[in-house]
């Protein structure tokens, strides 16, 4: 195998692990926060995401909006249908055992995956973006990249700084992070937990939906089981990132996108789906706090 | 202003706490003695509803509180330091205090709260970017009586304040709950340190196996044969 590389094959890497990067760093970050908060791994998680693209989809076709301004419908319908999954499934099982929680949100992958299949067909789907076409040249690289990528980098950053300023300089961010790192003594304060689980499993579903629209505007990879590899991706992520850290899940997501892509051009696309778990348990072998997580005191 | 009537507790199926009963009247500082394990801290999570009495009643300015949840009980009035600090650890300090604040009622006050509370602790003041944790023992314990103390709090709970501490931090923790008291809130002290406890209460209750074995004030416990015996060593 040569493994000369071209600048602009180098280039086409750092784009294209950009760009995946973008949508694990959206999905890696929901499951995080709902992580952080409820101590709860949703497997669901890549459901919800491709839920959201489908709304998305709906939303594109029947309304005739803008796909970029569907992301915000969807945000909405997928964060109520978020905090709706927590009132009525989680609560009931938080702190009763790990394994009802599991249970749980596996279940939710099999009613949500046939609820889709009901709703969409198994066909696969791609929201049409009205730039499709419309390619943007970069004289000084030499490449032409199409204007979804740009657009899809910028709507990522976008959310992601309201989700940061949200997080840290809000006042329901500071409740969210003090439940997240001592769940009694954020009870003490006069915070209401249970409300702080329903926010952040409905905010955290809400970036799914994100990443779930971005996903379907790209490529035409919706379809009902499509959003298993990605959730299982998020969550080698978090934990790459350190469990709990919100930097950790945006430099995590950034470097994910970075290997899978490198992976993909040196190893080949066969290879796209085996680093997740080469990254998963190398960390867990050398550093199982991740980059940005700490010991426990 | 708080009455405790008949409470029994228990985790799971282990009973703690046997109908034990106090009051606490406004403007007192009581204090709650016990030795580890009579039940003191399970005691002070009951009335703040981290854990639901079987049995009894609590009531605070004659309502009943022993079924609400914690955050409604914060809410009116009624503010723990939890035993072991329980600070928020990536957080700085100025971000503990401001959750001490969360409450509408008290976040109203918060500049008054702030400026009161630097000025009996002025090395939280100095500290209030750094996070929380890089704290030593003694602050944090400083840190996590003046977010209590954020929350405006009418009757104010202390779980073992001088637990680790230095014996000149302890003079301090213990000045400041006078000073406390002195602004009008009204104090709940858990101890195990006997004597300074009883130095600076009203009236104290002595906790054994969960019952409540002994109550008084400061002068009668100081006398009673018993707790000269078995809590200063006389």
């Amino acid at each position: 195998m040569p493994l000369e590389i071209s600048l602009s094959t180098l280039v086409q890497i750092v784009i294209w692990g950009l760009i995946n990067g973008c949508i694990y760093v959206l999905l890696a970050s929901g499951l995080n926060l709902i992580f952080g908060v409820m101590k709860v791994v949703n497997f669901a998680h890549g459901e919800f995401m491709i839920l959201g693209g489908y709304v998305s989809y709906w939303v594109s076709i029947y309304a005739g909006l803008n796909p970029y301004f569907s992301i915000f419908v969807s945000i909405g319908v997928i964060g109520i249908v978020g905090v709706l999954t927590e009132r009525v499934c989680f609560r009931r099982v938080l702190g009763t055992s790990k394994l009802n929680e599991i249970v749980l949100s596996l279940g939710l992958i099999y009613v949500l995956q046939n609820a889709m299949s009901v709703l969409w067909t198994d066909k696969e789907r791609q929201i049409s973006s009205p730039f499709e076409f419309i390619t943007v040249h970069f004289e000084i690289i030499n490449i032409n990249m199409r204007l979804d990528l740009l657009i899809v980098i910028g709507v990522t950053v976008l959310i992601m700084a309201g989700f940061y300023i949200l997080i840290k300089r809000t006042k329901i961010g500071r409740a969210i992070r003090a439940t997240s790192q001592n769940r009694s003594a954020a009870m003490l304060m006069g915070i209401n937990v249970e409300y702080m689980d329903m926010f952040s499993f409905g905010l955290g579903t809400a970036l799914a939906a994100t990443a779930g629209t971005l996903l379907a505007i790209l490529f035409p990879a919706l379809y009902p089981q499509a959003g298993a590899m990605p959730a299982l991706k998020a969550f080698t992520i978090i934990v790459l990132g350190g469990l709990g850290s919100t930097i950790g899940a945006i430099v995590g997501g950034l470097a994910y996108g970075l290997a899978e892509s490198s992976a993909i051009a040196i190893l080949g696309g066969t290879w796209r789906d085996a680093i997740a778990f080469a990254i998963l348990i190398l960390v867990l072998v050398i550093r199982p706090t991740g980059l940005f997580g700490e010991k426990e005191a | 202003m708080l009455e405790v009537d008949g409470v029994s507790a228990s985790y799971g199926n282990v009973q703690i706490l046997w109908n034990v009963s106090l009051n606490v009247k406004e403007g007192e500082i009581v204090t709650i003695l016990g030795p580890n394990g009579a039940g003191k801290t399970t005691l002070v999570k009951t009335i703040l509803g981290l854990l639901h009495p079987n049995s009894g009643s609590i009531k605070f300015f004659d309502k009943r509180i022993d079924k609400l949840p914690t955050y409604k009980i914060v809410d009116i009035g009624i503010v723990l330091v939890p035993e072991g600090r329980e600070i928020f650890p990536k957080m700085t300090v100025y971000e503990n205090l401001l959750l001490g604040a969360y409450t509408n009622a008290a976040e109203k006050n918060k500049d008054q709260s702030l400026e009161t509370i630097f000025q009996i602790f002025p090395v939280l003041k100095e500290r209030r970017k750094q996070l929380a944790q890089t704290l030593s023992g003694g602050e944090q314990q400083m840190l996590a009586i003046a977010r209590g103390l954020m929350s405006k709090p009418k009757l104010l709970i202390m779980d073992e304040p001088s637990l680790g501490l230095a014996p000149m931090l302890v003079q301090k923790i213990f000045n400041s709950m006078r000073e406390i008291n002195e602004k009008g809130v009204t104090i709940l002290l858990v101890e195990q340190n006997v004597h300074r406890a009883l130095e600076i209460a009203d009236r104290g209750y002595l906790l054994e196996a969960g019952k409540m074995v002994l109550s008084g004030d400061w002068n009668e416990l100081l006398a009673n044969e018993h707790v000269k015996k078995a809590y200063l060593g006389l």
